[in-house]
């Protein structure tokens, strides 16, 4: 295909948010394309959400014998521990998808031979992060939809359905403060290139300190301290008492408002550090080495 | 370590093949190829040294929130409702114990059965194929070396468990426990003949990976008893080699069951061995077959 040297020119001369955001956009689909052309991937789509849930579900019904712990009750705002933990389960897996998906974005390009032609396409290197974000929020928000629709069909899953709008702002604000840990977790890919084991441990550490089915009190009380410094343990509890206590909660406003905060810093540092290790890897012409 | 001059190969054109070849006993499995296989895949294991220790850490961080989830729904290290369902009301060693006889399992799922992919990612899966040695010498040398790494790893979680949980267990149950976790790795091994077979066929490793791991690590009683799950799923947890290797483990360490009274976890476990070996054997051959016939070996 013969493209004329003004056309050529016109496309390169091309910038600002607009064309950022659809070339986010078109990444997004091409990610959903790749998915969807392994037979299984469908099927594991599916399915998957609610399989990851059932272990938790019949550990629970081992210790409790039941869907409610009075245990549970004492040290949090509800003793219906199904509800709680699927919440937190649904949360989690969100965030399990946002981080691996983007994170290893680009260890997944330099697998199958296409980052140095995705780095040369002209576009923002933020913006081709984005892209993977986009199609993990899709991803994984539609997983969400599929965890609470079976857990509610099958199980009785109990929401206060007026929460449900504050709680997709809890959603937001923690997806914003997570682009940051992604952008960390990309400059591991860029320099270190063994970025599973980055991602494996810190995506493992963030799950342990996001308390998905028991409530802070329990964790030691360094690691207390330290779920308070992450915007995922913010954004699950606003997003678990929005869903179960109802858009008026004063503790889950003040989580939200925690978590703006986290996510200033987490993004700003995340960014430096990305451009920094961009510049780093390009000096060294090292891009495409494993 | 062989070595071999091009002067000692007669090339025999009209065959379109080596001497070489043509004295290459057609086998099985070439237990000594399988042996050189190990032997590179440990000194690319132990290029990364921090992969050992990264991996003996991180069960414990996917086991903790299973041990605190206990512990905000029991009100305590101990459950009465849990000892009714298992025979173990401290929950925290029945968990502790299920996890590191699991990290052998997610070993021979993410480890061998992803072999090929692996390969295939760096480039050098046609050439690995081109070997004069039977396929399956490559996924039992990858199994060798997997044994070792994932050993060493276990290691340190099992004195993690020790410190963090004061796990302990009479000297006399080490036998019997390490002829279980034998016999469930062999058996093991041969599972990921057949998933490597699927992967040649399917490709995408990561879907195929995480569903067969989650479906056998809900199958196996790791985090509760096997009467857990509904009635018409035990049946398929009780095929699973990793189910009598954990309940005997636990009868082993925690209810100081000796080897005579394990004798039936042992028999079954042999059977399961023969089993898993014979269908993984076959089932890895009939995909690499489709998938030459295909043409899509190196195909992503």
């Amino acid at each position: 295909m013969s493209v004329s040297f003004e056309k050529q020119s016109a496309l390169l001369a091309r910038s600002g948010w607009r064309y950022e955001l659809s070339a986010a956009w078109r990444l997004a689909m091409k990610q959903w394309k790749v998915e969807l052309s392994y037979p299984l991937s469908l099927l594991y789509f599916i399915v998957s959400p609610f399989l990851w849930l059932i272990p938790l579900l019949l550990f629970g019904l081992a210790i409790t014998g039941s869907t409610t712990s009075a245990a549970l009750g004492q040290i949090t705002y509800t003793s219906d521990w199904f509800t709680y933990s699927a919440l937190g389960f649904c949360f989690v897996a969100l965030i399990d998808t946002s981080l691996w998906g983007t994170g290893m974005a680009f260890r997944r390009e330099q697998w199958v031979g296409t980052l140095e032609s995705l780095y040369a396409t002209p576009v923002g290197r933020t913006t081709i992060l984005f892209g993977s974000s986009i199609h993990n929020i899709q991803h994984g928000g539609l997983g969400v939809l599929l965890q609470l629709g079976a857990a509610g069909a099958l199980f009785g899953l109990q929401l206060n359905l007026a929460g449900i709008l504050p709680a997709l702002l809890a959603i937001g604000l923690m997806f914003l403060g997570l682009q940051g840990v992604v952008l960390f977790f990309a400059c591991v890919v860029l320099v270190a290139r063994r970025a599973w084991m980055a991602v494996e441990t810190l995506v493992s550490a963030i799950k342990l300190l996001t308390p998905m089915s028991y409530p802070l009190v329990v964790l030691p009380y360094s690691l207390q301290v330290i779920a308070q410094g992450i915007p995922t343990y913010h954004g699950l509890e606003s997003f678990r008492q929005f869903l179960l206590l109802g858009p008026f909660s004063m503790t889950a406003w003040m989580s939200i408002g925690l978590l703006l905060l986290l996510d200033l810093i987490i993004l700003l540092l995340g960014w430096v550090l990305f451009r920094a290790s961009d510049r780093y890897v390009r000096n060294r012409a090292s891009l495409a080495k494993f | 370590m062989v070595s071999l001059r091009s002067s000692d190969i007669e090339l025999d054109v009209a065959d379109g093949e080596t001497s070489l070849l043509r004295a290459t006993p057609a086998r099985v499995i070439d237990f000594s190829a399988a042996l050189t296989i190990a032997g590179n895949s440990l000194r690319v294991s132990l290029r990364y040294p921090a992969n050992f220790i990264i991996w003996g850490f991180m069960p414990i961080l996917w086991l903790m929130p299973f041990v605190f989830t206990g512990i905000a729904f029991s009100g305590g290290v101990t459950s009465s409702q849990f000892g009714g369902q298992t025979g173990y009301a401290d929950f925290i060693p029945y968990l502790a114990l299920g996890w590191i006889v699991f990290s052998y399992v997610d070993s021979a799922i993410w480890g061998v059965g992803n072999t090929l992919r692996w390969y295939q990612f760096a480039g050098v899966l046609e050439p690995m194929f081109l070997i004069p040695a039977p396929r399956l010498s490559i996924l039992l040398g990858a199994a060798m070396a997997e044994l070792l790494t994932t050993s060493l790893s276990t290691l340190i979680l099992f004195g993690l468990s020790v410190v963090l949980f004061n796990l302990s267990f009479a000297l006399t149950a080490v036998l019997p426990i390490l002829l279980l976790l034998f016999l469930m790795i062999v058996a093991f091994t041969g599972f990921a003949f057949a998933f490597s077979g699927l992967i040649l066929v399917f490709k995408d490793p990561s879907v195929l990976t995480q569903f067969v791991h989650v479906v056998i690590y809900t199958l196996t009683p790791v985090n509760y008893s096997v009467n857990m799950l509904p009635m018409w799923v035990q049946p398929l947890s009780l095929i699973l080699p990793s189910t009598f290797a954990i309940i005997g483990i636990r009868e082993a360490a925690l209810a100081a069951s000796g080897i005579a009274l394990l004798w039936v976890d042992v028999f079954i476990l042999l059977i399961l061995v023969v089993a898993f070996w014979v269908v993984g054997i076959l089932i890895f051959r009939l995909a690499e077959r489709h998938t030459r016939k295909k043409g899509k070996m190196g195909a992503f």
